[in-house]
């Protein structure tokens, strides 16, 4: 990688200066911004979460019709059916049977036994979920930990709420912008220059 | 709905460069030495005062909390600042505004000369951070981004400014100005229509009842009426310095002057333009909201407009639009302030296309690791804003001292006073109450002690220039 680097750099070196200068203004700088916004290394990177796979809502309170709203801790989990392993630890060991609702058919828990298991530590997930195809959704009673653990990784739990679909459309489609504009002035910047009035 | 809109208006800003400049490629010898093809440079002028740095930064802060009389202040020495510049530009002999740049003289010494211009090269490129750092606290406020996909978008959208201000320099710069100038228009309309309606059967108007009228009086016994005076004299010279310190505001104020072939006011044109955003907002004045200082916040103003999507996706394309037009006239201004230093003595080098394209490069790359250090580090997204008052009072002090940069100053040590002024400023402002971590209404107060600064500089200005 850094020969391959080192020969670019000598290969730019080469070059005249109104090359070098071009590729600087219209290439290099625009890859490092762009590629800065969209990599999976970046903190900022929409990709890093939607490579997740994971969303995670804490719940609050509860209301049963008309009667007051009571404190209630909980937390809806949201998992897509990709190749993911999840461990989600509770906050507190919990003293009883955990209260679990979800969107898996009830016929598909035997055959699901191993991959989703729910304890008095937390919950363990190993997905995709057989005979699902379509996102997971879970609904329980108990408050989560501060951590996930994914394979090779922690993540805390309030660093995967969803976010909301403008934020993410207008991000997206000032991506979108960026990328068109970078590839309408790698066209344009071949047009040529004039030269002025003598 | 509203997301798609954006990235229209992105392309849309695209295309009509990718339209123009098959007709008008850059020039390869100075490609920024470009006047007489410029369309309507008063269109722009609106997004230097249109800014978000200055309508959230300053405007809605001295409304608030001074009142009317220092934004009537405001308003007449931003007319006062057209009217100094246009003499100077009248004055000169210069056939073309690169011309009219290269022939300001700070210093007889030419390093300081050189470092005059790169003051004002710093300073652009502060206010181009300041501008991409309050579009994203804006986004987060008052579009609902989070505050990852708000740096994502406000950073994109800025590479967008920059894309085409490569492409096509000032002329790209101009004509997207004018669709940026209506979309700020459409939404100033539409935000004070609907505080018009909302505005209808108050029992009293906030703006009659600013919060603290001796905010700028530094604690001194002052009638209402000596507060009201001082007021409209720090916002008078507030007006004057932000715009005499502002090379964007001199070319167009140079071509407005010399190219306006339409209209027998151009400066007045101009001074229209930039008033009418403002006088479309004047509902939106009289509902701002009547709170105390410690409850007030810079985007007080969109708290009406979530509860309507049309109402939101005006704001969010009028917004997006003045942002970008102050940018990229900040990060173009500063481009042309670093080949006008480069071709001038002791560096005599040239300032071609390669030269421009390097330079354009490494200030927008400049800007955007700025604003991303700035983003991770800094709570309040005011605080470049007001270190930069610094930079205005003392560049627009000596500007108007040595009579617009043309009775150089004889003095030497100018490098050391600045950087001691400079200094001095940031610790000033960093001892303003929760400065560094939140948006603080108090840093309004440094205006006046910025103006007295404003006025030293102009002493300073006159009595050593040659």
């Amino acid at each position: 990688m850094f020969d391959r680097l080192v020969k670019l750099f000598d290969l730019i070196q080469q070059k005249d200066r109104e090359w070098r200068a071009w590729f600087f203004s219209h290439i290099a700088v625009p890859a490092v911004v762009m590629g800065y916004l969209i990599s999976g290394l970046s903190p900022i990177s929409p990709l890093s979460v939607f490579e997740d796979g994971i969303s995670i809502v804490s719940l609050s309170s509860s209301k049963l019709g008309t009667s007051r709203a009571r404190e209630e801790n909980g937390a809806v989990v949201i998992l897509d059916p990709v190749d993911l392993d999840v461990s989600i630890p509770w906050r507190d060991r919990s003293d009883g049977d955990v209260n679990l609702r979800s969107s898996l058919e009830s016929a598909l828990y035997a055959s699901n036994d191993g991959r989703l298991r729910v304890d008095d530590h937390g919950l363990t997930i190993q997905l995709p979920l057989l005979g699902v195809s379509e996102p997971l959704v879970l609904v329980i009673d108990q408050e989560l930990g501060e951590q996930v653990y994914l394979p090779g990784k922690k993540i805390r739990t309030a660093a995967l709420a969803p976010s909301p679909r403008q934020s993410v459309g207008l991000a997206l489609w000032a991506i979108i912008g960026g990328m068109f504009g970078i590839g309408l002035s790698l066209g344009l910047s071949t047009l040529g220059t004039i030269e002025p009035e003598k | 709905m509203i997301s798609l809109a954006v990235g229209l208006m992105l392309v849309l800003s695209l295309l009509l460069v990718n339209i123009w400049i098959r007709g008008q490629p850059l020039s390869a010898s100075n490609p920024l030495d470009v006047d007489e093809t410029l369309p309507l440079p008063w269109a722009g002028y609106a997004s230097t005062i249109f800014s978000l740095t200055a309508l959230f930064g300053s405007y809605f802060a001295i409304l608030v909390i001074l009142g009317p009389v220092a934004m009537a202040g405001l308003a007449i020495g931003s007319i006062v600042g057209l009217i100094l510049i246009k003499g100077a530009v009248d004055k000169s002999p210069s056939a073309s505004f690169h011309e009219f740049l290269l022939s300001r003289r700070f210093s007889l010494n030419a390093d300081n000369n050189s470092f005059f211009l790169g003051m004002l090269m710093v300073m652009q490129l502060g206010f181009a951070i300041s501008e991409l750092v309050i579009m994203r606290d804006l986004s987060v406020a008052a579009f609902s981004m989070a505050p990852r996909h708000a740096t994502i978008f406000a950073v994109a959208v800025a590479l967008v400014s920059y894309l085409y201000c490569l492409l096509g320099g000032y002329g790209a710069l101009y004509r997207t100005d004018i669709v940026q100038y209506a979309f700020m228009l459409v939404m100033c309309a539409i935000i004070g229509l609907v505080f018009l309606v909302g505005a209808m059967g108050l029992s009293h108007w906030a703006i009659t009842q600013p919060l603290d009228q001796h905010f700028w009086t530094f604690g001194l016994p002052v009638s209402p009426v000596g507060a009201a005076a001082a007021n409209f004299c720090v916002g008078l010279l507030t007006g004057i310095c932000f715009l005499v310190s502002n090379p964007d505001t001199w070319k167009r104020v140079f071509l407005v002057t010399r190219f306006s072939n339409s209209s027998k006011h151009p400066l007045g044109s101009m001074a229209v333009a930039g008033a009418l955003p403002f006088v479309l907002l004047l509902p939106a004045a009289f509902l701002v909201p009547y709170r105390n200082l410690s409850e007030i916040g810079p985007f007080d103003l969109f708290i009406h407009v979530g509860q309507n999507r049309f109402v939101l996706l005006a704001v969010v394309l009028g917004m997006t639009a003045s942002f970008m037009s102050s940018f990229d006239s900040s990060l173009l201004s500063a481009v042309h302030l670093q080949l006008a230093r480069r071709e001038q003595a002791p560096l005599n080098q040239p300032v071609d296309l390669a030269a421009f394209r390097y330079q354009i490069g490494i200030c927008f790359a400049a800007v955007t690791a700025g604003s991303l250090a700035i983003m991770s580090g800094l709570g309040n997204a005011y605080f470049i804003a007001a270190c930069l008052l610094s930079f205005y009072a003392m560049l627009g002090g000596i500007v108007i001292g040595t009579r617009f940069l043309t009775q150089p100053l004889r003095t030497v040590g100018f490098p050391w006073l600045a950087t001691a002024v400079l200094v001095g400023w940031f610790a000033y402002i960093s001892s303003i109450e929760n400065s560094l971590e939140r948006p603080t209404p108090y840093l309004v107060k440094a205006f006046p002690v910025g103006m007295i600064l404003f006025v030293l500089f102009i002493i300073l200005g006159k009595i050593r220039s040659s």
